[in-house]
């Protein structure tokens, strides 16, 4: 019997020369920008506190019908390209808004995992940790992020929102439950937030302080590492129970509540950004479903049609408001889909390459890394793993990948330890 | 429901005032518990530690029942034991709760929960693997021989058919099993050798894990005529690795207990199997690897003694003599080094006896220690490895589920909501024939709401239990859940309208202290809930009894086994 080298990437002894022939529009623009901003304001621009916002299109993404078109081919579909922000940098026409903000972000065209899983669970387990479930379980980007940028906030450091009917995962793995995503479902308000009819408003004041005096009490002279732990996942509770408005994008104007939409994923987005304004430091949104073994096409001009126009604003709100500079964004999904049509127009799972966005925070945006050959059915150059990928998430908002999380005496590396953060993508 | 001094009291005085026998005195030896205390103390000087005084009989009462039957005393036995003058009585009170059914399925919970941390069912389910664990505590198996069961288990004899449960619900997956038999019956992780030497740790190489895998290599699923999946066994002598950082050289090992390597018998080709083995017909080996690993890590493995050891210490204790619980090895050496040994062996020559080790690990002073630290002493000086303090424990979401059913008396409430949703169910269960079907139905419905708690307070499935932590869903389940507003408020016997129908503030801050604490109020807790109660109009009484009892049950006290 012999293993599969997991740790021996080849993606290592690939050039990198052609990530930085069409990064060069983009990292001009940068450093002209660089030197308008004064020194001062730089360092305090470095040191304000980096968010998260994550896209994941669950069901796995069409990379053809996205990101990396290949019209006109035999694998291409029925769909055009069209021109995006970023001159000779082309997208699928079902993202006509997102080409317009494309020069906010910076295409992958050439991720790849081995021996994925063929269950979604497992695809997007591997994706959102950088290691082959089978090892697992590892923590999900969020939970890392809330430990790692958020622990110790009032606000929960991790929010998910979410298709309804979609229950909370345990997703924190040995960073606890303190890290693990606070569902949204359906965009509205976490469990239990609402108090039952045995109690009333005007007396919450009295049983939260009942409360707190018996944990006083029962605090003094006892270790504190258990003791401080649930006094704060309480005064969190408070807070938010106090604080319902949080999470309602009815606040948000009018006007803003036309420009997102009215569906499902319009709202969850103007969710996303008026929680990120508020100060919650990771979150993430997730847009169903994009499973689409039969009708394709359709699936995609459905799925798309929903997702373009909010996505785009939201972008632009954020760059608008001077908040890409501290939010990294990213736009996931667990694989690609077969360049092979399927006879019903389906494409089937297609782990071997897909293709991924990200945008803000310490990424070289307004460019293309990676590519595949001309219609589509393997990676040309640049590979990029998953595992690399989670890396380069790490680093883009400023902390090591290569460091531990300290469990319980244990240390476990942050990121794969035989994998390197993507440094073509990172300012 | 008003249970009176004179009821209360009746339960300690009716106990048996038998001979104790807190050894297991073996000629010259000290008793074990004695040995523990020796061997906790004598390690006191290298933290300057003070040692806690032993708890008293309240905090004595509460954590004795949590360990060992899962959940907290009812008020009335809580009261009872304080009260008792009986000189004997904590020795008598584990007795006696050893003796129950709820220890036999408090040990099966654990193990559970230990042994497949919380996996979803695949072929056998929880319930027939919780009543064979349980059985096998109520009778005092040997554990060396509960170990042989689950290791060498293929799944086709009826009454063990549970123990294949190990293997069966991890699909029989040869790194899933590795993994799992190392962390789990050796007390070492070598995930991290699977593809070369341990990075960090020196101890564990890469042959360790590939030697362990020969065993259950060749070990499959196999689907008999009938649909019920088993195990087969096809043969496999030794396996081929080839580190990642020389790949240029491959290597080879037979079967391998860490550093023992193991004789295989030869046969002739063609003749290794009971049966040609094909696609109807079961690989069964003349020689199985199996078995060999369940005979070898049961009898003759010291790593296996003192990996069980370990985990009831930690069961018990709140932390491992070594610690993290399956990170074994020299760089991480144990906190008290020659105890472990000691532990080990004499756990073995007692042919793997858990009752009676868990027994007298409770008649310890280090058991019996409060979780106060004495004034004026610095954390520092008594750590958690020292034992010089209790260590707490959060419930595991079984202890608080049945812990909060006790506390608030809530079982008529609880029967109930289960009622209800029988009814939403309309079931046609209801006739007299099925009544069976009825019970399953009940259970099931009630293991739905003990599933809610576990989904909010337990860890996910595949990952070994990891110290207490609290979340903000957590906080908000105990605030605001449907649980929470249908057990607390008074109605159907619960605490709450028991607390209502006394008259005397004192009264019910003695029988509220008693249900959720396990306890009686101090002055400050009595002034706090006179206070509470006189500020309240008549008609807010009920209300402000509720806002009490929730205030008890969402504190620290309440969440930890202290």
């Amino acid at each position: 019997m012999t293993i599969e080298p997991s740790c021996n990437s080849n993606a290592h002894l690939v050039s990198r020369r052609s990530m930085l022939g069409n990064l060069l529009a983009g990292a001009a623009g940068v450093g002209a920008v660089g030197q308008l901003v004064h020194p001062a304001v730089a360092r305090e621009l470095e040191s304000k506190q980096k968010q998260v916002l994550i896209f994941l299109l669950n069901g796995g993404l069409s990379q053809f019908e996205s990101f990396d078109p290949k019209p006109n081919t035999d694998t291409g579909g029925p769909f055009r390209a069209i021109q995006t922000a970023v001159p000779g940098t082309h997208f699928c026409e079902l993202l006509p808004y997102t080409a317009t903000v494309a020069n906010k972000l910076a295409v992958v065209r050439s991720m790849f995992a081995e021996k994925v899983p063929g269950s979604h669970g497992g695809a997007r387990e591997y994706v959102v940790t950088g290691r082959p479930p089978q090892q697992g379980p590892y923590p999900w980007m969020g939970p890392v992020y809330s430990k790692l940028l958020a622990d110790g906030g009032d606000l929960p450091g991790n929010i998910h929102i979410t298709p309804s009917r979609w229950g909370p995962r345990q997703d924190a793995a040995f960073l606890g439950p303190r890290h693990a995503s606070l569902v949204l479902s359906g965009g509205r308000v976490p469990l239990n937030v609402e108090r039952p009819d045995a109690f009333k408003e005007s007396s919450d004041d009295a049983r939260y302080r009942l409360r707190q005096l018996a944990d006083t009490k029962f605090s003094q002279r006892r270790r504190t590492a258990h003791t401080e732990a649930y006094q704060s996942s309480f005064d969190q509770a408070v807070k938010l129970i106090r604080q319902k408005t949080l999470f309602d994008v009815t606040k948000e104007s009018v006007q803003d509540q036309d420009r997102y939409g009215s569906h499902d994923f319009g709202r969850h987005c103007l969710l996303a950004r008026r929680l990120l304004e508020q100060g919650v430091t990771c979150v993430k949104v997730t847009h169903n479903n994009y499973d689409s073994h039969m009708e394709n096409f359709n699936f995609h001009l459905e799925q798309l049609g929903e997702f373009d126009k909010p996505f785009a604003t939201l972008m632009q709100d954020l760059d608008d408001r001077g908040m890409l500079d501290n939010t990294l964004v990213m736009l996931i999904t667990e694989f690609g889909r077969t360049p092979t049509i399927q006879p019903d127009n389906g494409r089937d799972h297609w782990p071997p390459n897909w293709s991924v966005v990200l945008g803000g925070c310490g990424i070289q945006v307004g460019g293309v890394l990676g590519a595949t050959n001309a219609n589509g059915t393997e990676i040309a150059d640049r590979p990029v793993h998953v595992g690399e990928m989670f890396h380069t998430y790490i680093r883009a908002v400023g902390l090591d990948p290569t460091a531990t999380h300290s469990v319980g005496g244990n240390k476990v590396p942050i990121g794969a330890p035989e994998r390197s953060a993507v440094t073509e993508l990172l300012t | 429901m008003r249970p009176t001094i004179a009821v209360l009291a009746i339960f300690f005085a009716l106990l048996p005032s038998s001979v104790i026998q807190a050894e297991d005195v073996t000629s010259d030896e000290l008793p074990l518990h004695r040995l523990i205390d020796e061997h906790i103390e004598a390690r006191f000087p290298s933290w300057n530690a003070v040692p806690a005084s032993l708890c008293s009989d309240a905090e004595f009462v509460r954590r004795v029942y949590l360990d060992l039957t899962g959940t907290i005393p009812s008020a009335r036995v809580a009261y009872s034991f304080i009260a008792s003058e009986h000189l004997e009585k904590r020795t008598t009170l584990v007795d006696e709760l050893q003796s129950t059914e709820q220890y036999a399925r408090r040990m099966a919970t654990y193990f559970d929960v230990a042994l497949m941390e919380r996996r979803p069912d695949k072929y056998v389910t929880s319930k027939d693997w919780r009543s064979y664990l349980a059985d096998s505590f109520m009778s005092n198996k040997p554990f060396n021989q509960i170990a042989a069961e689950i290791l060498g288990a293929d799944g086709v004899d009826e009454s063990l058919r549970p123990a294949a449960k190990f293997y069966l619900d991890r699909d029989v997956d040869k790194d899933t099993l590795v993994r799992d038999i190392g962390r789990l019956f050796l007390g070492v992780d070598l995930q991290c050798a699977q593809c070369h030497d341990h990075p960090d740790i020196d101890d564990y190489l890469h042959q360790h894990y590939h030697g362990l895998s020969v065993f259950v290599a060749g070990s499959k699923t196999f689907k008999q005529p009938d649909g019920t999946m088993v195990l087969q066994e096809m043969i496999t002598r030794e396996v081929e690795f080839t580190s990642v950082f020389s790949p240029d050289t491959t290597q080879k090992t037979g079967p391998r207990l860490i550093d023992a390597l193991l004789e295989v018998p030869e046969f002739t080709a063609g003749e290794e199997y009971l049966e040609t083995p094909s696609r109807t017909v079961r690989a069964i080996p003349k020689f199985s690897l199996r078995e060999l690993l369940a005979d070898k890590v049961s009898h003759e493995s010291p790593e296996f003694s003192r990996n069980v050891v370990n985990r009831l210490w930690a069961m018990m204790m709140g932390r491992g003599l070594v610690h993290p619980l399956d990170m074994h090895h020299s760089s991480n050496p144990p906190s008290h080094p020659d105890l472990l040994d000691r532990l080990s062996k004499r756990f073995a020559e007692s042919q793997f006896d858990t009752k009676k080790f868990i027994r007298l690990l409770t008649l310890s002073d280090a058991y019996q220690r409060s979780s106060l630290i004495p004034e004026g002493v610095a954390p520092a000086n008594v750590p958690p490895e020292s034992f010089a303090v209790a260590n707490m424990k959060g419930l595991s979401p079984e202890q608080l589920f049945d812990s909060l059913l006790t506390a608030t008396d809530a079982d008529r409430i609880l029967a109930q909501q289960i009622d209800e949703a029988l009814t939403e169910q309309t079931l046609d269960a209801a006739e007299p024939e099925e009544s069976d079907k009825l019970i399953t139905v009940r259970e099931e419905l009630r293991a739905a709401h003990v599933a809610e708690f576990v989904s909010l307070f337990g860890t996910p499935p595949g990952q070994s239990e990891s110290e207490f932590s609290a979340s903000l869903p957590q906080a908000l389940f105990f605030a605001n859940s449907e649980t929470i507003s249908a057990w607390l408020p008074p109605r159907l016997g619960n605490l709450s309208e028991r607390l209502v129908s006394l008259v005397e503030p004192d009264a019910v801050a003695h029988e509220l202290y008693l249900s959720v604490l396990s306890r009686l109020p101090v002055e400050e807790e009595l002034a706090i809930v006179r206070e509470q109660l006189q500020a309240a109009p008549a008609e807010q009484r009920r209300t402000a009894i509720t806002e009490l009892v929730w205030s008890l049950l969402a504190s620290a006290e309440f969440r930890l086994n202290h």
